[in-house]
């Protein structure tokens, strides 16, 4: 078996799995080398944790607990952590007890608001010491280098950190 | 449109090619003209018909490619094969435009066309075959919805074939599934079968889809099919039994509205619509016969049938799975056979305008309908982007103008009705939304993972157009909250959790006005027990533990409901009670109960042994220990303060598990180590306490009151002492969840986070022999419905008092008189609530774990008595849902 298996077309059903390797993981596959890629990625689809990306700085292990454990008895959350000042850095680890609820957690509450951010979910191949952390150039997500930059460069008196608790975009709020 | 399918088309933008556009590399390899038409009309087949507009021109391109390129290029014909197959069973409202494509393709190449219905045909014979070899070990995936219903798709699929395929062919599978049905029927002897039931409805719900492309009723086809249908009338006979009371979402026998056993109506609904010269068919579909013209050029006297006839399966070996008793096993659709089907209904006749917004559920568009959102609703689970696109535009696939335009208000509805009387007022929204609900509110339940499948559902179909799909939930939660008083403790839980879950999504916006009045007359403790009062402060704490800022949650509430944001279980006095059962000749500073935070009372500087606790908590901070250091600290805490100290075992006990968890209160991962990493050392000292079930109860109330203000934490460290067999006996948890503090009050039976507890410790009893705690359960749990009736001073068959209703209140009219109700008759109101959720919660109980307590059946049979269940409405509702339990 190779990478093919993940990178071709499937027209088993009629619409696209969400419960398949992301793009991401597939580009990363591929700097494997042959063979290891694949096996990367079998490991996503039997492991039993998932990433969670675009979190709130603010959103905290119980907040997830509450969202993710009527899926499936939760093992262990691992918040990502900036590696300098370990506060929380927008990403964090969710281990179930079983693969069931990993694979139900991509395909159900990927998009779900928390703290008003759309959150990203991904299959894992599974959590490793070291990858609470940040790996960004200023301790955080390198997603968020740029952001952190700016950040870090802007003048106090025309930005004022922390100053909101709920990020993302404005939500157009229904009313029922 | 694009000219022709090898044009490499930059702006098309589906799905599929975002997901699977190849790596940008620099010498990219040209894809095989294959995969390349594959990757390009695939996916255009599997939206087809949704833009009705282009639909001829789809078909007309579609079917030229087929033909064309179907025997020069292998790859794409075995994938063209399975997509057909695919969207047949997994999108069953694109059926009839499949079915063109599939005509229109035979009429240009017969042999492709053939080849394409005999696969078919293979996948249908497939589907019918695992049936009997399904093996129950074998794992389905969560969107397995069963093979007979991949055979049911099947069948309304060939049956729209009819211009191309021998009539005779077609209504042989009619004839072998009706025969197949009433003879497993048979084997019932007047009792129900439920393989039988699926196929008899599945079967006659196919039929009215043999004339859509010919809707005459002076065909042949027309005389043949009214003969079997008299045929299966005679024949088959559906058998009527009594509902249980356990699946009953209401209590007390109550129906909201009637329901309907939809294989009862199946017949009748069917011959309605063959009726009148297929008035009801006409009335139902588009007319397609624009589309079909090419039939006329095409010879049918060359109308094929199959290469070989369709094998039904044996009785005999349909035996092992015909009470669909196993959902996993017979999939999540076929499964829903398993219990009589009825009629769910949400949406009721529009009180303003008269009329109706969902199709009438026991036609044959109303049954048809839910048919099909169900199967796009299961089988596509793995898709619920798609799935939400796909549920709100199957209209597409339906005469214009069956469902009133999208996005209409009720009021715009009534406009629009009054203009023109003829006017469709059905909202295809309403029948989404109302289909998906229920699933959400069906008993028995289906898997738990389900439910978070459907909320998310839920909130995409609202996300995708807010605007007009946000009333239509409005009227939901409504019709839901304004039924809590009668609704099942299991369906209460679940209403919470999708409430909670779509305002988490939509910034916690709720008109909370609406709920006012009801916090006015019952809550400000006025009453315990009001479900709608429990309903609105569970949502609050729910809502409370899914933020990080309390204060945005504070700022979407009115003034009336800013007291239920105080979370604490227990109230000052009794947590200043607790600590003086083990405390004595102490002050304790009374500013320590004020925080809405997890306070160490017994790290408090004022305490005359802190120095003593704040060394316990370094302990447990520590890698290296010896055990003697605890036994030291301990020692000292003996001897030198003995004049504080009422209860040396209970401050022990106290003291070491909420320093462990103080120290461990960073996070609940951080508390779940902390437990772990130190359960020896705990297990050594707690191990000295004679008592081990004293012990229980001593860990649980000190993880609990340190957790006080928020129980979902405090209960799930108490989880991990479980885990960590700290505490033994589970028995000490159900004490606690169901204890009457203060006057009569026992959280249990009104606190989501409690009630959830309970349900995952019997969910987690893993012996199969010991029943003792299910038992333990029932008997705590009816003695507080015992208790409620002894002190409203009822006759074992007086009627409760009755309970007046305020739902005619108009709370934007402040004109309207406000109710009031005396003191004395809210605390009679109180016990009847207390009453009600206590039998109602033995109710789900029981539903959910039906196999241990029909094992219990007989033992509870000869225990509940006149003496030990006083009150006779009582009695005979508990005997009645434990004689129910042997038949879940």
């Amino acid at each position: 078996m190779s990478l093919k298996e993940f990178e071709q077309l499937n027209f088993t059903h009629s619409a696209r799995r969400l419960d398949r390797p992301s793009l991401y993981l597939i580009k990363k596959a591929r700097h494997h080398p042959e063979g290891e890629g694949y096996k990367e990625l079998q490991k996503c689809l039997e492991s039993k944790t998932i990433y969670i990306g675009n979190l709130s700085h603010y959103t905290t292990e119980e907040q997830i607990f509450e969202l993710f454990h009527k899926l499936g008895p939760i093992e262990k959350i691992i918040m990502g952590l900036d590696r300098f000042k370990y506060t929380p850095c927008g990403f964090c680890f969710v281990i179930f007890e079983d693969k069931a609820s990993s694979i139900n957690a991509v395909k159900y509450l990927n998009k779900t608001k928390i703290d008003g951010e759309s959150i990203s979910i991904d299959l894992d191949p599974g959590f490793e010491d070291g990858r609470q952390f940040g790996r960004g150039k200023f301790g955080g997500q390198k997603s968020t280098d740029d952001y952190q930059f700016m950040y870090q460069n802007m003048m106090p008196s025309t930005y004022t950190p922390g100053g909101t608790t709920t990020g993302g975009e404005d939500t157009y709020v229904p009313q029922v | 449109m694009r000219a022709s399918y090898y044009e490499d088309d930059h702006e098309q933008t589906n799905e599929y090619q975002r997901e699977f556009r190849r790596p940008r590399t620099f010498k990219r390899a040209r894809l095989p003209p294959g995969v390349m038409l594959a990757k390009q009309m695939l996916p255009d087949i599997c939206t087809i018909g949704e833009k009705p507009e282009i639909l001829d021109e789809d078909i007309d391109l579609i079917s030229e490619g087929i033909v064309q390129n179907f025997e020069v290029e292998e790859y794409f014909r075995s994938n063209l094969k399975l997509v057909l197959w695919a969207i047949i069973t997994e999108q069953p409202h694109k059926q009839p435009t499949i079915a063109i494509l599939l005509m229109k393709v035979y009429s240009l190449d017969a042999a492709v066309g053939k080849t394409l219905v005999n696969f078919l045909h293979q996948q249908f014979q497939d589907s019918i075959n695992k049936t009997v070899s399904n093996d129950t070990e074998v794992a389905q995936p969560s969107e397995y919805t069963g093979f007979w219903n991949k055979a049911k798709l099947g069948l309304r699929f060939f049956s729209l074939l009819t211009p191309i395929i021998s009539e005779d062919d077609i209504l042989s599978l009619y004839t072998g599934f009706f025969d197949l049905a009433t003879q497993l029927n048979n084997t019932g002897s007047e009792k129900r079968v439920p393989l039988a039931e699926l196929i008899y409805f599945n079967t006659l719900l196919a039929v009215p889809q043999l004339f859509l492309f010919n809707p005459v009723s002076s065909s042949t086809l027309y005389s043949k099919v009214q003969n079997i249908l008299s045929t299966v009338e005679q024949s088959f006979k559906v058998q009527v039994t009594e509902p249980l009371d356990l699946n009953n979402e209401f209590n007390n026998g109550n129906q909201v509205y009637e329901k309907v056993n939809i294989a009862q109506v199946i017949m009748k609904a069917v011959q309605g619509v063959l009726a009148n010269d297929l008035a009801g068919i006409k009335d139902l579909y588009p007319d397609y016969s624009h589309l079909l013209t090419f039939l006329k050029d095409t010879n049918t006297e060359q109308s094929q049938g199959f290469n070989d006839p369709l094998i039904f399966p044996t009785i005999d070996s349909l035996q092992k799975n015909i009470q669909l008793s196993d959902e996993k096993a017979s999939g999540s659709v076929d499964g829903l056979w398993k219990y009589p089907r009825y009629t769910f209904e949400l949406y009721q006749t529009n009180a303003i305008g008269e009329f109706d917004t969902v199709p009438e559920r026991t036609s044959f568009a109303g049954l048809l309908f839910h048919d099909i959102l169900v199967d796009v609703i299961q089988s596509l689970e793995f898709n619920k982007d798609t799935v939400s696109e796909q549920v709100v535009l199957i209209n597409m696939y339906f005469k214009q103008g069956f469902f009133a335009p999208k996005g209409l208000s009720i009021s715009q509805l009534i406009d629009l009705k009054e203009n023109d009387p003829n006017a469709s007022t059905l909202k295809l929204e309403d029948l989404a939304v109302e289909t998906i609900l229920s699933l959400v509110f069906k008993l028995p339940s289906h898997a738990d993972f389900f439910y978070m499948y459907y909320y998310t559902l839920l909130v995409s179909i609202c996300t995708a157009s807010a605007r007009s799909i946000a009333p239509v939930f409005g009227r939901a939660f409504r019709f839901y909250y304004s039924h809590l008083n009668v609704l099942d403790s299991e369906l209460r839980i679940r209403f919470l959790d999708w409430f909670s879950f779509q305002m988490n999504n939509f910034n916690f916006s709720w008109k909370w006005n609406e709920w006012e009045l009801d916090s006015q007359l019952y809550g400000n403790k006025k009453t315990f027990y009001n479900p709608k009062i429990n309903f609105i402060k569970n949502l609050i704490k729910k809502e409370l533990r899914l933020t990080s800022s309390p204060q945005e949650i504070s700022d979407s509430l009115n003034d009336e409901f800013l007291q239920y944001t105080n979370c604490s279980l227990v109230s000052k006095a009794e947590l200043k009670n607790y600590y003086e059962t083990f405390l004595k000749d102490v002050e304790i500073d009374d500013q320590l109960f004020e925080s809405q935070s997890a306070v160490f009372v017994l790290l408090n500087e004022k305490l005359p042994f802190s120095k003593e606790t704040q060394s316990v908590v370094n302990y447990f901070r520590k890698k290296e220990r010896t055990i003697q250091e605890l036994h030291g600290i301990i020692g000292k805490l003996e001897s030198e303060y003995g004049q504080y100290i009422s209860n040396v075992d209970k401050l022990i006990v106290t003291l070491l598990t909420q320093a462990v968890i103080h120290a461990g209160s960073r996070s609940i991962s951080h508390a779940s180590n902390c437990v772990r990493d130190f359960k020896e050392d705990l297990a050594e000292v707690f191990g000295v306490v004679p008592n081990a079930q004293e012990k229980d109860k001593w860990v649980i109330e000190a993880i609990m009151r340190y957790w006080n203000f928020d129980s979902k934490t405090g209960l799930t460290i108490v989880s991990y002492f479980f885990k960590n067999n700290l505490i033994s006996a589970k028995n000490s948890l159900v004490d606690f969840l169901f204890n009457e503090y203060e006057t009569n009050q026992s959280i249990g039976l009104v606190d989501s986070t409690f009630i959830e507890s309970l349900l995952d410790l019997l969910q987690n009893e893993e012996t199969e022999t010991d029943l003792s705690l299910y038992q333990y359960v029932f008997e705590k749990i009816s003695l507080l419905a015992n208790d409620s009736i002894s002190k409203l001073n009822l006759s074992a068959s007086e009627s409760l008092p009755s309970i007046p209703n305020f739902d005619y209140y108009d709370f934007e009219d402040p004109e309207t008189p406000k109710p009031d109700i005396s003191a004395e008759d809210l605390a009679k109101y109180d016990l009847v609530w207390k009453m009600e959720s206590s039998v109602s919660l033995i109710k789900s109980i029981i539903r959910k774990y039906g196999k241990k307590y029909s094992l219990l059946a007989a033992f509870f049979k000869e225990s509940i008595n006149e003496t030990t269940i006083p009150y006779d409405p009582i009695r005979n509702q508990l005997l009645k849902y434990v004689d129910e339990a042997s038949q879940l």
